[in-house]
């Protein structure tokens, strides 16, 4: 692997290229490069700054408070924060089964969120690149450029993401930090009305889907490179259902190794910590979770999309499941480990939403009227689901006063945080290595982030005008050029 | 890869028959703000009290205007002006030398679409790429706003700014033809470029 690359033997002298901010969300993103007079690539680091603090900012919040202020962690996947936290703070009003209704129409809101998430990551955010490759002309790398050239692949994402903001806004009563779950169930159930306007789109929403899968499959084998671009070879964890089939909403925990072995199954997602530990290093003020049974060093993993369908038996939607062997096929008998396969991946997932969406609105439950239990209060609560981009965790601890004294996150950010250092430090040792550092060449960074994050991606997608400032030092620490690339892409 | 895509002479036009929709509302009146902003909050609120005037209208009971609300425009959005006849936006406006202002927008691919919120003319224009170079006629409707705070509430000047918006919105709505409303623009958008 690329851990030579983590820490350069002998920094000093060595010129700094810096890509800062990567992300323009909340400029949390950057990455250092060392490299030496030759232009060989010493040292590559990605720094993520993220949420730091929140844990902090909710304590002494009373518990109810928790699914409504943790939205606000996200712009793009509240929603997951949002349910996360409701099913960590079911556990605290002694609830550890929902109605039916309150437990579809939550799944119901999350195939929504997972849908609209992964259209806008890969259609407005990472087909640019795809689509006019890593090196294009910097003007073309948006979702404008790719309406005007390939209005047809943009109109599926459009239509796509709106659909799934449209499922949210039915059940929260906005797109973005709604209200819908409240403790132990749901606020407010789904009426025929709304149930028969979703329905209404859902089967071009279906045929998009597919084409999506087609799309993005199709993008990733054009071009030879794709399969070995930023890859790495890692474990992978992910929620699965007790069938082994793929779960985003609720499930055990599982963990295979690179081989396809497994190292965990099964586990019971409120002793996650009994599972995995994180290290923390002086150069990052992200955390490196690992899977305790394997150590630090070799225990690092990968979630998301890609994780999902390397871990799971099967998906219970049959358009999905086909696609899915198609990837499985592909593997050879080993999960897939190309980086770039996380966009194959996550079409299939969107999918399965599609399908999974008409599933739960044809559910008689679906329009029930029970949403509400309530149980024996308790003092502590875990929950944990499949966001977007990979596995969620919100564990609180409450007082007799309701208010919340501990507050744990981790989100899946920092678990793919080794593996997008690792994956950067093989896109700097192929691309980057003895060769001046190019805003194009540069982009290649960005590439392999992107398909990891799309926190990350929102900020670098930036619809191609993310700024960029690169400064170069010599020996002496003088600056010896700077590129530059402002806010307007000049 | 181009047996993947579609061979669409004009892609919204196959959305508009594949979405299978029903006839939609000639008329779109859609405000965009935020109510927890101040002043932000003007559009939304000018489309709360529009909805409570013209509920007893033929116009609304004939199906033949919608209202839409959203905190920013997306280009998404395009996928609203489908099918549409006549729309009209309304923001609040933070440099305005009048209370209220009507203006006709025309497409403009500006930078917008970089960001999270998108100029009515952009959607505009990205909805003309799609649409063989043709958009529905728009409109904004600009209110005055003094005081975008977050938090804040909405400032008294503002308030009686809002009741001339509401009454003009009203007239609007009741004569949606291209000429009536035409006749009652008061200004020049800053958004406007030239007619598509």
């Amino acid at each position: 692997m690329y851990e030579h690359l983590e820490t350069a033997e002998n920094p000093e002298g060595l010129r700094r290229v810096v890509i800062d901010p990567v992300t323009r969300v909340e400029g949390h993103g950057k990455v250092t490069l060392l490299m030496d007079e030759n232009n060989r690539v010493k040292q590559a680091r990605l720094h993520i700054v993220e949420f730091r603090g929140f844990e902090r900012f909710i304590e002494g919040r009373p518990y109810w408070e928790l699914p409504v202020l943790v939205q606000r962690l996200c712009g793009i996947c509240p929603v997951s924060h949002h349910l996360a936290a409701a099913k960590a703070v079911d556990q605290l009003v002694g609830v550890d089964t929902l109605t039916p209704t309150a437990e579809k129409l939550r799944r119901l809101l999350h195939f929504g969120q997972v849908l609209q998430s992964h259209a806008l990551h890969f259609f407005h955010l990472s087909s640019p690149d795809l689509l006019f490759g890593f090196d294009s002309e910097l003007s073309r790398r948006n979702i404008f450029a790719v309406l005007e050239a390939y209005p047809d692949i943009a109109l599926h994402g459009v239509m796509l993401r709106k659909y799934g903001q449209e499922v949210i806004r039915t059940i929260t009563g906005k797109r973005v930090h709604g209200t819908g779950a409240i403790p132990g169930g749901m606020n407010k159930p789904l009426t025929l009305l709304e149930r028969d306007e979703l329905l209404k789109e859902l089967t071009s929403i279906e045929t998009s889907a597919q084409k999506a899968v087609e799309i993005a499959r199709e993008m990733f084998f054009k071009d030879a490179r794709h399969s070995v671009f930023a890859m790495v070879e890692s474990n992978y964890m992910s929620l699965s259902r007790s069938d082994g089939a793929l779960e985003l909403y609720h499930g055990g925990l599982r963990a295979r190794d690179s081989e396809g072995g497994v190292i965990f199954d099964h586990v019971d997602y409120r002793e996650y910590y009994n599972y995995l530990r994180e290290e923390v290093r002086p150069w990052s003020y992200m955390k490196f979770p690992f899977i305790s049974a394997l150590g630090k060093d070799a225990g690092w993993y990968r979630v998301g999309p890609l994780a999902r369908l390397n871990n799971c038996d099967f998906i219970d939607t049959p358009l999905a499941e086909g696609l899915r062997k198609e990837f499985v096929f592909f593997g050879a008998g080993k999960p897939v480990s190309a980086t770039l396969a996380f966009h194959w991946a996550r079409m299939i997932e969107l999918l399965h939403c599609a399908e999974s969406i008409r599933r739960l609105l044809l559910d008689e439950d679906i329009l029930g009227t029970e949403l509400r239990v309530l149980g024996e209060r308790r003092f502590e609560g875990v929950g944990v689901l499949e966001a977007p981009r990979g596995t969620l965790i919100h564990h609180y601890c409450v007082d007799e006063s309701d208010l919340v004294v501990k507050a744990n996150l981790i989100v899946s950010t920092t678990s793919n945080n080794q593996a997008m250092n690792e994956s950067i430090r093989q896109v700097a040792s192929t691309y980057l290595d003895g060769h001046d550092p190019s805003e194009q060449l540069l982009n290649h960074i960005e590439v392999a982030i992107r398909a990891y994050d799309p926190c990350l991606s929102c900020a670098t997608h930036a619809l191609g005008k993310m700024p960029l400032q690169i400064e170069a030092f010599d020996c002496d620490g003088r600056s010896v050029f700077q590129l530059v690339k402002s806010i307007e892409g000049s | 890869m181009g047996g993947l895509f579609f061979s669409w002479s004009s892609p919204l036009k196959a959305v508009e028959g594949r979405m299978g929709l029903p006839k939609r509302a000639d008329v779109l009146v859609f405000a965009f703000g935020n109510m927890s902003r101040g002043d932000d909050g003007l559009g939304p609120l000018l489309l709360e009290q529009l909805t409570n005037g013209l509920c007893n209208d033929p116009i609304v009971s004939a199906g033949r205007i919608e209202f839409i609300t959203d905190f920013q425009l997306q280009v998404e959005h395009i996928l609203d002006l489908v099918g549409r006849r006549l729309v009209l936006f309304v923001d609040a406006h933070v440099n305005l030398s009048d209370p209220v202002q009507l203006t006709e927008l025309f497409a403009l691919s500006d930078k917008s679409y970089t960001s999270h919120a998108m100029t009515p003319s952009a959607v505009m224009a990205a909805y003309k790429v799609l649409n063989q170079g043709k958009t529905p006629p728009c409109f904004l409707l600009s209110i005055q706003g003094k005081n975008f705070s977050l938090g804040a509430e909405i400032s008294s000047e503002a308030q009686s700014f809002l009741g001339n918006a509401v009454s003009l919105a009203m007239e609007l709505c009741k004569n949606p033809s291209y000429d009536f409303w035409v006749s009652r623009t008061t200004g020049f958008s800053e958004y406007r470029s030239t007619p598509s």
